[in-house]
């Protein structure tokens, strides 16, 4: 005796499935499209920012704007890139269709951030600072863990400090390469403390030492327990 | 070195593209089949049967094995059920019981002499050969399994005969089930669970799927039990067994809503994990006994969908805990890596913590999908209660049983699931414990 096959609701359900499947997509790709809008929005603040900066350290000197309160702004800008590229990094990882589109938004945003680099450097041929740069050339991979201690680091030293990630993979810009040449970097993750290199992964402690030996001025409680211990 | 490193990173690439494939199709199958069951639900409905229009001699088979706890309460469920005395045979089948099981149930013979009630004795040999050692001297037309800790509805047999009556296909029909007096929280949450599935029942009562027959009061033909055999006496999930046996055979499972019948719910979650590894290793073994049957369109739906399912939903089990417990863990492991290289200096990462919600960073695809099944699990919740006339309030500690039963619960038997793929793997075998 044949049974009965409900083949009818079998071919609904499975075209309703499609149908929700296809409606998470297409959910999925509208918000793709907002999240390239809110990099553009992204680059184009820090753009901003970054003429601002230009601008007002063309004026060091003339007494229209001052060291200090330049370097608070540019210690505050390079702050928020810092928190805005992994945002930016996140999205192109996410993303489905408009992968082209994010991996030009990460190049501007890179190329924005080496302009940062350059301007401060300038600020500090005109002006005296009391901070060291780090540039961080970060391991995509997801067991690296410097980050979380070079967060840890600004945590400690607060605006001593101002650090620079990079994606050393990011073949999209030639000028990373050109920046790991110059301080011939062939392994990952590698932290540059001023003109010092480290390849790999780096402990807290020899970061501490090598920071606090650089730093100029007086120096934090954190750099006296490094040279105490 | 390099060459190695990059031959493993792209090892990995493949295993976790597979991973993602694997994920999505087991979104896809579980909203298949949300929407499936729910077409189901909206088709039309299970027909009226009609009154019970004569009163067939009826047995009652009641196995037990240490019951002195509750087998006196069990037997005066029987004996008030609401049915011509004379009518009613009652075997209960001592299977090598420890205990006062036995005197008890002497003692209660001799108390009720007015009453049907005979008491066989066997070596523990397990359910199934307590069930057809009373099976062999039973002489009623239709006759029900009792487990000794389960207590039948007074009108079990008024509204469960007439199926027998209305379609002569049909060879067993099941009541509601529900926990008997939930006091703990766990047994609060066996209570919701019990009624969530009774409308799972419901919904394969509609399209002839039912898999199993409960040992709490499903009442058989015995014409057709007899004629195959009996009870499997290998498998410690006879009730399972039979019901997919009786499909085989092409006859008719009938769920009804009109009795109830109790049962005591393990009260701990020890009893609660070796009783659920019982059953569900219990439907896996049998599945593949009867794996010809298998989306095989010969069984209808019960062989193309209902029977596949049965691995499937174990299957599902272990690979979303399983996503879910590697996630967790990749990510405490980094955490706690990232916290140890700065000393665990917890003070500092406290006074510095920023909460960085950035709602663009959802993955909205998933959160459609999952949004999709939530509201699919909330209408099935809803009328599940609706339909065996009951109030999630009842009993009690309804936030926090539900809490449990919501997030806990489906945890715990995911890992049940876990277990039995791992004792099937080794090789262990399904018994009592």
């Amino acid at each position: 005796m044949e049974r009965k096959l409900s083949t009818k609701k079998y071919l609904i359900a499975f075209i309703l499935t499609l149908v929700v499947f296809s409606g998470g997509i297409l959910v999925g790709l509208f918000f793709e499209n907002v999240r390239l809008s809110h990099s553009q929005q992204i680059n184009l603040q820090e753009k901003t920012n970054l003429i601002s900066l230009q601008l007002q350290q063309q004026y060091i000197g003339s007494g229209i704007a001052d060291c200090k309160a330049l370097n608070n702004i540019l210690e505050l800008n390079i702050v928020e890139l810092g928190n805005k590229v992994e945002t930016l990094s996140d999205y192109g990882k996410r993303s489905v269709l408009n992968d082209e589109d994010f991996k030009l938004q990460l190049r501007d945003y890179f190329l924005t951030e080496l302009q940062f680099l350059f301007v401060s450097n300038e600020i500090d041929t005109k002006c005296t600072s009391d901070h060291i740069k780090v540039l961080f050339f970060y391991d995509e991979n997801q067991n690296d863990i410097q980050g979380e201690i070079l967060d840890y680091v600004k945590d400690l030293f607060g605006s001593r400090v101002l650090i620079f990630s990079f994606d050393p993979t990011f073949a999209d810009e030639p000028m990373i390469n050109v920046l790991l040449a110059s301080y011939n970097i062939e392994k990952f993750p590698a932290v540059v403390v001023g003109s010092t290199v480290f390849q790999g992964p780096t402990s807290l402690k020899t970061l501490l030492r090598e920071i606090c030996s650089q730093l100029v001025g007086e120096l934090p409680q954190e750099c006296k327990i490094v040279a105490s211990s | 070195m390099a060459l190695k490193f990059g031959l493993i990173t792209e090892i990995i690439k493949m295993i976790f593209t597979w991973f993602d494939i694997t994920l999505f199709a087991v979104y896809f199958i579980l909203l298949f089949l949300s929407i499936f069951w729910l077409l189901v639900f909206f088709s039309d409905g299970i027909k009226n049967k009609s009154k019970l229009s004569r009163y067939p001699l009826f047995s009652v088979i009641v196995p037990a094995y240490n019951e002195e706890e509750s087998i006196e309460n069990t037997l005066k469920s029987l004996i008030d059920l609401e049915y011509p005395m004379d009518k009613i045979e009652i075997v209960v089948v001592n299977d090598g019981s420890t205990d006062k099981t036995s005197e008890i149930v002497k003692h209660f013979i001799l108390n009720h002499p007015e009453n049907n009630i005979t008491l066989l004795q066997q070596d523990n040999h397990g359910k199934g050969r307590a069930m057809n050692h009373g099976l062999k001297i039973i002489q009623g037309e239709f006759f029900a399994c009792l487990d000794a800790d389960s207590f039948a509805g007074s009108n079990a047999l008024e509204e469960m005969l007439p199926y027998f009556e209305d379609d002569l296909q049909v060879a067993a029909v099941c009541p509601i089930l529900k926990v008997q007096r939930p006091r703990s929280i766990l047994q609060k949450v066996q209570w919701c669970e019990y009624i969530i599935n009774m409308f799972y029942k419901f919904l394969n009562s509609k399209i002839d799927c039912i898999h199993v027959t409960p040992g709490p009061f499903s009442i058989y033909r015995t014409s057709v039990i007899k004629e195959l055999g009996g009870f499997d006496e290998t498998t410690i999930t006879e009730d399972l067994e039979i019901a997919i046996r009786l499909q085989k055979h092409q006859y008719k499972i009938v769920q009804t809503f009109d009795t109830i019948t109790e049962t005591v719910a393990p009260s701990n979650w020890r009893s609660l994990f070796h009783q659920r590894v019982r059953w569900y290793r219990g439907s896996v073994d049998n599945s593949l006994k009867y794996k010809q049957l298998m989306f095989n369109r010969k069984y209808g739906d019960f062989g193309f969908l209902r029977m596949p399912t049965i691995i499937l939903s174990g299957l599902i089990a272990i690979i979303l805990t399983g996503t879910l417990a590697w996630q967790a863990f990749s990510r405490f492991f980094h955490w706690i890596t990232a916290v140890s290289a700065v000393n665990f200096d917890f003070i500092t990462l406290l006074k510095h913590f920023e909460l960085n919600l950035n709602w663009l960073n959802l993955p909205f695809f998933k959160l459609a999908i999952a949004l999709t099944l939530l509201a699919i699990s909330f209408f099935i919740m809803v009328y599940s209660y609706k339909l065996v006339k009951e109030d999630i309030r009842n009993h009690g500690k309804t936030w926090v049983s539900l809490v449990t039963y919501l997030l806990i619960y489906s945890l715990f038997l995911s890992c049940v699931w876990i277990y039995i793929a791992y004792s099937f793997i080794t090789g262990k075998k399904n018994k009592w414990t």
